[in-house]
């Protein structure tokens, strides 16, 4: 049985996990704790709520750690996700993850800064998206769905908090964080909204080459509306464009990085149509450029690097996954 | 690498029965290592309702699968060069009714500890046999959710769940 269909399924990894390597000087702050944990809102009465544990960063440093948990309610339809962070925080993400619980037991935390300490995909999004604005105790990245919709949170789904922290000041720093999910009976979900994932898997992008390229097309089965898009690759990406071509159309630029920046592996920007007025046809086609400078002494390959466009859309209750190369 | 991991635990395996060379002779019998155990899965079929109701044709054909050591598994699929312990085929398996099968087949012996299978329903009836894969909207089973464990000497009854359409 061939080994690439599998990197596929497990490829809705959107955001990386290996951020840039900064010098920790083990001297400074040694005894000094700062507190910088935050209250966080009381949520709706019918949330969701995750707490990560208390992380202590240290000074100078930055950190990226991982908790797991797994969703033991009914099948929900999410309507609203909080992420709260304390000051410092760079982001905090709440991913599905296809990682058995005996590989990776609930209430497991660890330090997954590096990117073998969390492979990539063995993450899968279940809704992210919105804006990170600053609040008077941290950090508040919300991202709310149009009225009547909700993303599907199913009874058992594995769940991965992934809390990024870059500590500039001279003292350790005690940090939490939380995730809020407002959620309703799945009956009462008028319209699903799902993942949306464009990505190749066959990568080769060849030893210290420049601006290596790959392009693809996507063409959609069925009619939808999106939500977002975003791009995806890792640090030795170059550039990013996701270009629309309606069916029988001209094509145009609708996602554009044409400077890759590595911090956006992390922090994703996104192209927001959330008033609805994006909608693709049958037939239409997105098309997804990336272009890496490898300046490893080998080839890079997936997971290692990646080219995805990712998103939302509407009307679906799965993820909508297009792979040409399968 | 993991064939050297292999040898290496073979290697101190036969240090570990070793008898002292100053024994005395009290209890000279040999440390026995355990002989391995072996048991066997009796495996039903299940599938994920939001992804039969996206399948382009009825839940219904043969499964094609494949029984690996767990820790050779990752989420994206078996690792370089892991072998199956055994291949699956059942000839029909049918979810256009319940979500879930009776038991449809059952293993041969498999070595005990944690075992992951993976396999497709080939839903479209165009796998080619000795070059079975899924194609587009195939049923798959993710890694992550057919995990079992093999107990010796026991016939454990686990359920093969397709939890994706293929891409």
């Amino acid at each position: 049985m061939m080994r690439t269909h599998w990197a596929v399924i497990g490829v809705f990894a959107l955001v990386a996990c290996q951020p840039a390597d900064v010098d920790v000087d083990d001297d400074v702050g040694e005894e000094e704790v700062t507190d910088l944990r935050r209250p966080f809102p009381s949520p709706s009465e019918d949330a969701i709520t995750w707490e990560t544990p208390e992380w202590t960063i240290p000074a100078q440093s930055e950190r990226q750690m991982c908790v797991a948990h797994t969703y033991g309610g009914e099948a929900v339809g999410i309507r609203a996700q909080r992420n709260y962070q304390s000051p410092m925080g760079h982001h905090v993400t709440l991913f599905g993850t296809t990682v058995s619980d005996r590989e990776m037991p609930d209430g497991e935390q660890w330090d997954c800064t590096s990117l073998e300490a969390l492979s990539m995909t063995d993450l899968e999004p279940i809704m992210i998206g919105g804006s990170i604005v600053e609040d008077e105790d941290g950090s508040l990245n919300e991202f709310i769905l149009p009225d009547g919709m909700g993303a599907v949170l199913k009874a058992g789904q594995r769940i991965v908090i992934q809390s990024h922290y870059l500590n500039t000041t001279q003292s350790d720093i005690l940090v939490g964080d939380a995730v809020h999910l407002d959620v309703i009976p799945e009956a009462e979900v008028e319209i699903w909204a799902a993942p949306l994932v464009n990505t190749v898997t066959d990568l080769h992008i060849p030893a210290n080459t420049d601006g290596y390229n790959v392009t693809f097309d996507c063409e959609f089965e069925d009619p939808y509306t999106v939500l977002y898009i975003g791009g995806h690759l890792h640090e030795w990406g170059d550039s990013f464009q996701t270009r629309y071509t309606p069916n029988g159309g001209t094509e145009e630029v609708i996602y554009d990085i044409p400077v890759w920046d590595p911090v956006l592996r992390d922090a994703p920007q996104y192209t927001d149509y959330l008033d609805g007025d994006f909608t693709v046809d049958t037939g239409d086609v997105f098309t997804t450029s990336c272009t890496w400078n490898n300046d490893e002494d080998h080839e890079l390959e997936f997971p290692e690097e990646m080219c995805v466009t990712f998103g939302m859309i509407y009307p679906s209750k799965v993820p909508v996954i297009c792979a040409p190369d399968e | 690498m993991r064939f050297l991991l292999t040898i290496a635990a073979l290697v101190c395996t036969g240090c570990g029965s070793s008898a002292p060379e100053d024994s005395d002779g009290v209890g000279d019998t040999d440390v026995q290592t355990p002989e391995p155990g072996f048991g066997t899965l009796a495996a039903s079929f299940g599938i994920d309702s939001d992804w039969r109701d996206n399948m382009d044709e009825p839940a219904t054909g043969p499964f094609w699968g494949s029984v690996y050591n767990a820790d050779e598994v990752s989420a994206i699929g078996p690792d370089e060069g892991a072998e199956a312990l055994a291949n699956l085929y059942v000839a029909s398996v049918d979810l256009t009714g319940d979500l879930s099968t009776a038991v449809l087949v059952t293993t041969e012996e498999l070595p005990e500890g944690w075992v992951t299978i993976l396999g497709f329903m080939d839903s479209d009836g165009n796998a080619i046999v000795d070059d079975e894969d899924p194609d587009s909207k195939d049923p798959v089973t993710l890694p992550g959710q057919n995990e079992f464990e093999v107990i010796r000497d026991v016939e454990s009854e686990v359920e093969i769940f397709f939890g994706l359409l293929n891409p």
